[in-house]
């Protein structure tokens, strides 16, 4: 009996031993909410209600870092370091920042698209000096041949003398689709930052495919 | 002649293994072992992290302590002494009325090796961020990373991922009921990407944001700072192999056709599904006065379950308990456009109330052995 005893026992602890050590070899199978970002805004429910499914491709520029962009809406997500830090391997914080998000359709319009940039650093137009700065903005084209215009906002003034933000961005409308492209941060950084937004922009490889 | 009048347990106690099992000097150097491991842990946690310490000096394994005497690692040693405590319950502690504290809080200090098993193997810390409106049904591990394969069918994403821990090179697995098989060409836990300027116009692999080159790079002391990388050969039936590398930052899966459906496939943080559903109705934060700092925040989340739905707040010190599972308020983001995003720390520990437990055991063991043994001494007090 003792001996059934100390066998129990000791196949006890290895069982404890084994179990602790168990490993997976099948895959998780679950479902999941098709995760959609929901907001009263015009331009999200545009996003909602995308019937296409577009990939991005790009070439980045020498000093580009890739950053997180899995929450949210972005496509992509880059900081655009300082080259002095990057070779000293620092992170740059005040590295300008560029995402590249695309909603379903028009989005809302050029105008209006512009008009939301220009919220983002406090500069306001009239509707004359908006159509203006359109009809002046240069047209380019994306490797995949779609069209698309530069929107240059670092050249505007808000009043503001402690205004210090500015934007530099591309917005190409696609086949059901409009995407954007903007370089945010300090002025004096989004003005050097232009010619490589350009090449960037200019590098884009766009695919829809609808739902 | 007296073996035979002997129990099982008392036989059983008195065997050599049994004794040597339960010899004091065994128990004394698990404890010195511990003691110590938890005093060089701490100190390699300093330079190394909170995370690769615990793997290290509390995990199962070999450690170098001090880079030089090799000890076994802390879960090793918790299992050594609780396999004396069993034999000790189970052989050696005396069946008499005398005892019944110490039995008591035996078995209270094993039900907390037992929770911290428990806790060790199933308990499961994720996150959950959401933005105002915003919905879901599955948490986001901080630091465990899955090659996940989906289809969306109307609003749900049908998936099936594999662990990193599965992702070795050489391994070929399939993608059930997905016509896919991989094969891991290699897994960088925490790697780099590069564009095709780094590499000179030339790509090893198709990626879908323009990556051309992987390289792997040294695990970063903040687990959440490593960024894993992938390359892999897909095959599928009817279509020639195809060489994929995948990113753990990107954010646009790459899509795969399987007949006439779209299948997505990411390297991403594991999703961990839940059993109800929760959506952000508000979120709100006080600042300092003149600052921008947070004073405090609280979110409003609405709690849905079979087709019913209740509000709950959530704030510090009062997180959301609900069928295992716990949210935490975590922290909040603000991106560029002002839209703010409350992050819920989400734990499931099905072993959390078993040290609470254990505690009131091992209390109330102690303190019946105390009175028994003062009623004890008490009679033979008055006796005298």
């Amino acid at each position: 009996m003792y001996r059934i005893g100390l066998i129990s026992l000791f196949a006890f602890g290895l069982a404890c031993l084994g179990l602790s050590s168990c490993q997976r070899s099948e895959p998780r199978v679950y479902d999941e909410i098709a995760f959609k970002p929901i907001s009263k805004s015009p331009l999200m429910d545009a996003l909602n209600a995308s019937p296409v499914d577009v990939q991005v491709g790009w070439t980045l520029p020498g000093n580009w870092l890739m950053k997180d962009s899995s929450s949210g809406m972005r496509a992509g997500s880059f900081a655009i370091q300082d080259s002095n830090l990057m070779n000293t391997g620092e992170v740059d914080p005040n590295a300008v920042d560029v995402s590249v998000t695309h909603f379903a359709g028009d989005a809302g319009g050029l105008e209006r698209n512009v008009q939301r940039w220009m919220g983002q650093i406090g500069v306001r137009l009239d509707s004359i000096e908006l159509s203006a700065l359109l009809s002046n903005a240069t047209t380019f084209k994306t490797l995949t041949g779609e069209e698309g215009r530069f929107i240059d906002l670092t050249t505007l003034l808000s009043g503001d003398l402690t205004q210090d933000k500015s934007i530099f961005g591309a917005i190409v409308p696609g086949d059901g689709y409009t995407l954007f492209v903007k370089a945010m941060g300090e002025k004096g950084k989004v003005v050097s930052a232009r010619d490589e937004v350009r090449v960037f922009s200019r590098s884009l490889v766009l695919k829809a495919e609808s739902k | 002649m007296n073996a035979p009048s002997l129990s099982w347990r008392q036989r059983c106690a008195r065997h050599p293994v049994t004794r040597w099992l339960l010899h004091p000097g065994i128990t004394l150097v698990s404890l010195i072992l511990l003691f110590l491991l938890i005093f060089f842990g701490t100190l390699y946690q300093t330079d190394h992290g909170l995370y690769e310490a615990q793997r290290k000096f509390f995990g199962y394994g070999i450690v170098l302590l001090g880079g030089y005497v090799p000890v076994p690692s802390a879960s090793l040693v918790l299992w050594v002494l609780s396999i004396q405590l069993v034999i000790t319950v189970a052989l050696v502690l005396p069946w008499r009325w005398r005892k019944f504290g110490l039995w008591i809080s035996h078995l209270g200090i094993l039900s907390l090796l037992i929770g911290g098993f428990v806790t060790q193997i199933l308990a499961q810390e994720s996150q959950a961020t959401l933005a105002e409106g915003e919905t879901a049904n599955y948490s986001t591990s901080y630091h465990d990373w899955e090659l996940a394969f989906w289809v969306t069918n109307a609003d749900t994403n049908h998936v099936v991922a594999w662990g990193s821990e599965d992702l070795q090179p050489g391994r070929s697995l399939k993608v059930p009921p997905y016509p896919f098989e991989i094969t891991v060409d290699a897994y960088f836990p925490n790697s780099a990407a590069f564009n095709s300027s780094a590499t000179g116009g030339k790509s090893a692999a198709i990626n879908p944001s323009g990556i051309a080159m992987l390289e792997s790079r040294p695990l970063d002391k903040e687990v959440e700072k490593n960024t894993p990388g992938i390359l892999f050969t897909l095959k599928q039936p009817g279509h020639k192999d195809k060489k994929i590398q995948l990113y753990g930052l990107e954010s646009q899966p790459l899509l795969l056709k399987d007949g006439g459906q779209m299948v997505r496939c990411q390297l991403r943080l594991k999703h961990y599904p839940l059993p109800f559903w929760v959506k952000l109705t508000e979120f709100t934060r006080t600042l300092h006065p003149g600052t921008d700092m947070a004073a405090s925040y609280e979110s409003t989340v609405d709690l849905i379950e079979n087709n019913e739905s209740r509000p709950v707040r959530i704030y510090m010190n009062n997180p959301l308990r609900h069928d295992g599972y716990t949210f935490f308020q975590a922290s909040f983001s603000q991106e560029q456009n002002g839209t703010e995003r409350s992050t819920f720390a989400v734990v499931t520990n099905p072993g959390r109330l078993l040290p609470y437990i254990s505690s009131i055991t091992v209390f109330a063991g102690l303190l019946i052995h105390f009175l028994l043994i003062f009623v004890g001494y008490a009679r033979r007090e008055g006796a005298v």
